[in-house]
């Protein structure tokens, strides 16, 4: 694991470069000047090397906090609890300003909290680990700051004083880690169908029901069923900012990430592949069930679906998390960072919720009441 | 034609001595021209019921089953009924009040007709609607007695809420009983409904935007990332069998402009149709 990490700094100045999502370009915050990803990345590959060599070696002397004794006592859960959360903390070396960053161990990406310059841990997206593919940030942060206040609008349940009171406390663009899976699903149903048609003979009315037993088998194929593969994004959240455009997926390079957040996964696609299969599945008795066409009525009485996973691609895909507080509990926000899709849940006011019961329900019985008794 | 009306007299002549011969006033209270279409029993059982009923409420209940109505009349089945009501001067009393079903059996045509003032506001035009109806489902199937006992129920009913002041008519019917409850809405009924259908009406509503609150919610299909649609390599249709049902098409709604009876200048009242 590397201790060092890596700014990309502007060739010609020195300043630190951020990837601006509508140029597509790195860029110089200092002189202005504009660089490919691809160049940038060639241009420090030697670097980043030598960077996660050194990374891998502080990290095998990782800080060791003294143990306790048995007169602290006292101490005895809290140092536990440190200890606990220790284990997955990292430390690196600014190279911009020296300050020591102490990271979660699945920080790929970050800010310097000190001198504010994007870093980069290239040990964390390398090798094994390295993403297939990376989908560029092209909304920016003032486009998710607005994007959430839209968001606001049209609530008609919303507490009046949520959108002028709360605020965004956290606002961060993270290329969230997704297992992309290819794979095919096989199903085979069996239907308990009827086709039924009514005449009229006389004063009778007769229904004469046919019977049919279906059978109906076929395959279809995914490409990219998407996953995530961080425990610390809701996978509610993660869900619902679908769909991200895969014609802008391109191969992975460290060239998009300053600026950003990055994680590496921490949950393996193994464990994630379930949810897969899952969606998988029910799409493809879906298309099925669809297949059934012409009967009145169709009952599945056996079905059977066989799925053969295919290729698992690794991608890190952008995503603004954006954090709110208010009335003592936190909202949060997440938006597609390429598509601007916001998502989060609202919190409802009671007042307004029963205000408006109220009023439909006085407008109504007062209509019905005039009709019922006037009426009638 | 003159050959059946005999033979129909005759017959009458028989039943008048079988049947009520203690009740010289009545006469008796099925009229056939086909020895087939009763055996003995059941016209003493149709007789005997007929007669309790119209001794008790004071007006003929009569069935008459005919093999052709067009041998005794050129004129359409309910004349058919009201001619031979006459001549054999049916009816109970000196009004000669009575009721009476004539089913022809060649083109399965059926005349309900009423005479007599207690006839004629015992069963309203509304009445005859709801009395086909209780004695028509048993004839489409070709069963005569049940048609028939149905009928006699039917007109025991009748009579007995005429003479309780509310003869049956529009304002009301139930399945159980012939109930003279208009259909006006109570004010409870009216009080609850303004209250539970604007409540469910505004729950819904604010559920919906209550919903609108929430937008994360997990995926649970992938249709968006299918390459490549349903490829079917079976598809198999296989007749297994075929079942048929039937259900008699109920009279649901009447369409009477009025209440009461229709009477004619002849003083019968009546309706006819097909069975």
């Amino acid at each position: 694991m590397p201790a060092q990490v890596t700014n990309y700094q502007c060739p010609a100045c020195g300043g630190p470069l951020r990837y601006a999502g509508d140029t597509g370009k790195l860029k110089c915050e200092y002189c202005g000047s504009e660089y490919a990803p691809g160049k940038i990345e060639e241009h420090y590959a030697q670097h980043d090397q030598t960077a996660a060599e050194a990374s891998q070696a502080a990290q095998d002397q990782a800080v060791e906090f003294p143990p306790t004794s048995p007169d602290d006592e006292i101490w005895d859960e809290a140092s536990h609890q440190w200890n606990t959360a220790e284990d997955h903390l990292r430390a690196y070396n600014c190279p911009s300003c020296g300050a020591e960053l102490i990271c979660d161990e699945t920080t790929a990406a970050t800010s310097c909290p000190y001198c504010g310059n994007p870093t980069i841990v290239p040990g964390q997206l390398s090798g094994m680990l390295k993403p297939d593919y990376v989908i560029p940030f092209k909304l920016d942060k003032a486009a998710a700051v607005a994007a959430l206040i839209k968001h606001y609008q049209g609530k008609k349940l919303l507490p009046r004083t949520f959108s002028d009171r709360n605020h965004i406390e956290k606002i961060q663009g993270v290329y969230v880690p997704f297992w992309l899976y290819d794979g095919q699903a096989d199903a085979d149903v069996t239907y308990n169908a009827t086709r039924s048609h009514t005449h009229r003979r006389g004063n009778e009315e007769i229904t004469v029901t046919e019977h049919f037993r279906l059978r109906r088998a076929g395959t279809v194929s995914f490409k990219r069923i998407p996953v995530d593969a961080s425990s610390k994004m809701p996978d509610a959240h993660m869900d619902a900012i679908e769909p991200f455009d895969y014609k802008e997926l391109k191969p992975f390079s460290t060239g998009y990430l300053p600026g950003y957040l990055a994680d590496k996964y921490d949950v393996s696609q193994e464990e994630c592949a379930s949810r897969a299969d899952e969606r998988a599945t029910n799409t493809t008795m879906s298309a099925v069930n669809d297949s059934v066409r012409g009967y009145d009525t169709a009952v599945p009485v056996s079905q059977h679906v066989h799925l053969r996973r295919g290729k698992v691609h690794y991608a890190l895909l952008p995503v603004w998390v954006l954090s709110t507080r208010w009335d003592g509990k936190n909202f949060l926000f997440t938006m597609n960072g390429q598509t601007g899709k916001m998502i989060g849940d609202l919190p409802v006011s009671r007042a307004k919720y029963w205000a408006w019961f109220a009023g439909i329900f006085g407008g109504l019985a007062a209509l019905l009441a005039a009709f019922l008794w006037l009426a009638m | 034609m003159k050959r059946k009306w005999i033979c129909l007299l005759l017959l009458l002549a028989a039943l008048l001595c079988l049947s009520v011969p203690a009740a010289a006033e009545v006469s008796g209270y099925v009229l056939f021209d086909n020895d087939d279409f009763f055996t003995d029993e059941e016209l003493s059982e149709l007789n005997d019921c007929a007669f309790g009923i119209a001794e008790r409420y004071g007006c003929g209940i009569y069935v008459v089953m005919l093999e052709d109505y067009t041998e005794y009349t050129d004129g359409d089945v309910r004349d058919c009924a009201e001619l031979v009501y006459t001549e054999f001067e049916l009816g109970w009393g000196e009004g000669h009040d009575g009721v009476m079903l004539l089913l022809s059996m060649a083109d399965r045509d059926y005349a309900l007709i009423a005479y007599g003032d207690k006839g004629n506001a015992s069963f309203t035009d509304y009445g005859k609607d709801v009395l086909s109806d209780e004695f028509l489902p048993y004839f489409r199937y070709d069963d005569w007695m049940g048609g028939f006992r149905a009928y006699q129920d039917a007109c025991k009913d009748f009579l007995r809420q005429a003479e309780a002041g509310e003869p049956v008519d529009d304002y009301g019917y139930s399945d159980y009983g012939y109930s003279d409850e208009p259909h006006e809405m109570s004010d409870g009924t009216k009080a609850g409904i303004t209250v539970a259908a604007p409540s469910l009406a505004a729950l819904g509503v604010c559920q919906g935007m209550k919903r609108k609150m929430k937008s994360a919610r997990r995926q649970t299909d992938a249709r968006r990332y299918v390459s490549q649609g349903l490829h079917l390599y079976a598809n198999q249709d296989t007749f297994t069998h075929r079942t048929e049902t039937r259900r008699v098409i109920q009279t649901e709604q009447r369409s009477h402009s009025g209440r009461g009876t229709t009477v004619s200048s002849s003083g019968f009242s009546g309706k006819s149709g097909k069975f």
